[in-house]
């Protein structure tokens, strides 16, 4: 037994991992050590509270909302220890959603840092619609509407929530840090403004491809006068999920283009992605490159024109046209204080193999021909509008390019693919714009991680690629291999990680 | 070079990208200014500067951590920077209890925050799934608890 005795700090340390782990049973084993322990590790056990109101059988959850709400009951200070707050609404039944077993648990919590609410749908059932903020109870109302006034809160994340109404947030005076996934609405109220705006620091968007779901978030924060003000936001993080959405993410960095450091751009594959056809081995064409449209709208002088709605005196709600317009143009060269730039997507491929191949009226197999999609030439036009051809290598400072201060940047692109369309990517343009814009941003990285294979299909030529202990090899093998893609991979300007196993490859 | 000296007398010459790994080292270095004055380090012996130093070695061309990696990091980042996953460092790690812990307090002492951050994760996977018990012996904690209040706090710790 070692006679050393790690100083308090250290043991906060070790246990701050076991809760990076999510290692709870380790962490209540540690707090019944001693009463020493017990001080130093009963905080990280109750740093995040999991609460769900579901009915899913296959949930991890240990413990449900009664007994966290014994447990509270007997000792009320671990209730403050509460940093934290995910609420789960995973219950299938649309009529009772049985959210006050949440209440009396969410009223304990005085100290919350961060909350999210979230739409879970049971593993089983992929297609329930997601609970509408209405079906919800008052009760389940109120305790949420008391957490966003907690002075300790910074952040709330909401997902998938429909119709979630945006200018409740507008009472989280303390927010920083605000995330929102899925469908909004945002209504215009009759109180008076609040006396003390947010001030936001990260901004992250998402939807499922839902029509106007960004206008109303834009429409909230530029013109409600008692939203969260944007101007001084330092990370911004979304994906583009159709053909406007760049269009209106423009409003919010044309207000924070002064303050912003981290920019994330996701794009989903449907809007991003050229779509390619292996028509003979070893060669690939381009079928489809819609997404230089998409780009292009980035140039237009953008407009927002938006009908909300608007309480009226008579608690009845009226029409409100919200419309907004930039003065200018907006392109990316106005971020000029963004320091990292991150772009995502991913490569994904649909495969037929003979046996899966359709019969044509006259009885015969239709060939259809492999096809893969990929982010690249996206990528490479969305490089180039933060490193133009003219200013690419500067004379003097590597690190401004642009106007920009440009220290980082990373593509994170994730492999959905097997090996056998991953030897037939090209990867040449991506080299390319990888290896020229390296030269002028030292710490620049492209991540690559391989993903499932979610395809379905499995090419009769290629069925030992499939086999699960061969593929994580075989894979990375591919992509190492790349003639194009490999010597970056040496220079250290390619990782590639493989999201299936624990470590990077 | 940088000459530094164990607590045990025994003197390493050092190259200086490495030594200033420790911010202790870099720190002093900086208050003494040009000198071939050799660098005491009280709190560490040679057994265990061995180990630090072998550590420093291999990762001396790591980008250095940043402090806005936490904001920005992916969940991807966050996973892989919560688990030790290069076989490197874990046959490193894959020491004696009493040399971990003694690394983890030369870390501290020297101020090298990869390295401390890499240890106590070695030592949180160390306790991984053991007993109170065996975590007390560990830890060479004594059990000031009554039967009645271990049991009680067992029953009361609940959390998800």
């Amino acid at each position: 037994m070692p006679q050393v005795q790690l100083p308090p700090e250290i043991l906060d340390y070790i246990f701050l991992h076991l809760r990076d782990t999510s290692d709870l049973p380790t962490l209540r084993a540690c707090c019944a050590v001693s009463s020493f322990f017990h001080q130093l590790a009963e905080p990280h056990l109750y740093y995040q509270l999991t609460l769900t109101n579901g009915d899913d059988p296959n949930s991890e959850l240990e413990y449900g909302p009664t007994e966290i709400l014994k447990a509270f009951s007997a000792r009320p200070h671990a209730a403050d220890h509460v940093r934290f707050v995910k609420i789960d609404l995973a219950s299938r039944d649309y009529s009772n959603l049985r959210d006050t077993v949440l209440v009396p648990v969410l009223q304990l919590l005085q100290r919350v840092e961060s909350v999210s609410l979230e739409n879970r749908l049971p593993r089983d059932d992929i297609w329930q619609e997601p609970h509408r903020w209405d079906d919800m109870s008052d009760e389940f109302h109120d305790a949420f509407l008391r957490l966003l006034t907690l002075p300790s809160l910074r952040g709330v994340s909401v997902h998938d929530i429909t119709d979630f109404p945006l200018q409740i947030l507008d009472a989280a005076s303390s927010l920083e840090h605000l995330v929102l996934v899925g469908d909004f609405s945002y209504e215009i109220q009759m109180r008076a403004p609040f006396q003390h705006r947010a001030r936001l620091k990260s901004l992250k968007m998402g939807h499922p491809d839902i029509a106007l779901a960004y206008e109303y978030i834009v429409a909230w924060l530029l013109d409600s006068p008692s939203s969260p003000v944007v101007s001084q936001l330092e990370d911004f993080k979304a994906v583009i999920a159709n053909d406007t959405d760049l269009r209106t993410l423009s409003f919010i960095l044309s207000a924070c283009a002064n303050s912003l450091k981290v920019f994330e751009l996701g794009g989903s594959p449907g809007v991003v992605n050229c779509f390619y056809r292996i028509s003979e081995p070893g060669s690939s064409s381009v079928v489809d490159d819609e997404q230089v449209d998409t780009l292009q709208l980035l140039f237009a002088r953008p407009s927002l024109d938006i009908e909300v709605l608007k309480e009226s005196p008579h608690s009845s709600f009226d029409v409100k046209n919200v419309s907004m317009s930039l003065p200018s143009s907006f392109a990316f060269s106005s971020l000029s204080t963004v320091n990292h730039l991150i772009l995502k997507s991913s490569i994904h491929a649909l495969m037929y193999s003979e046996e899966d191949s359709e019969e044509d009226t006259a009885g015969e197999a239709l060939k259809y021909p492999l096809r893969y999609w990929t982010p690249f030439e996206w990528m490479r036009l969305m490089l180039d509008q933060f490193n133009p051809p003219n200013i690419r290598h500067p004379p003097q400072s590597s690190a401004v390019v642009s106007g920009l201060v440009l220290e980082r940047l990373t593509l994170d692109i994730l492999f959905e693919v097997n090996a056998f369309v991953l030897s037939q990517i090209r990867f040449a343009p991506l080299a390319s714009a990888i290896s020229s814009f390296a030269s002028t941003v030292p710490r620049s990285t492209v991540e690559m991680r391989v993903g499932p294979v979610v395809d379905g299909y499995t090419p009769v030529m290629d069925s030992d690629l499939y086999k699960v202990e061969n593929r994580k090899s075989k894979l990375v093998e591919v992509l190492e291999r790349d003639e194009h893609l490999g010597p970056l991979v040496i220079k250290g300007l390619v990782c590639i990680s493989d999201i299936n196993h624990s470590g990077p490859v | 070079m940088v000459i530094l000296i164990t607590s045990d007398n025994v003197k390493y010459v050092v190259e200086k990208d490495v030594a200033e790994l420790s911010v202790l080292v870099k720190n002093m270095l900086e208050d003494i200014g040009p000198s071939d004055e050799p660098i005491p380090l009280h709190n560490v012996t040679s057994t265990v500067f061995n180990k630090v130093l072998e550590y420093c070695i291999y990762h001396r061309n790591d980008p250095p951590p940043s402090d806005d990696d936490e904001g920005c990091a992916s969940p991807l980042h966050k996973y892989l920077a919560s688990h030790i996953c290069s076989e490197w460092d874990q046959r490193f790690f894959d020491v004696d209890q009493a040399l971990l812990f003694d690394i983890i307090l030369a870390a501290n002492y020297l101020d090298i925050k990869t390295l401390l951050d890499d240890a106590c994760k070695a030592v949180a996977h160390l306790i991984q799934g053991k007993s109170t018990e065996e975590i007390r012996g560990i830890f060479n904690i004594v059990n000031d608890f009554t039967p009645e209040e271990e049991a009680r706090v067992k029953k009361e710790n609940v959390s998800s």
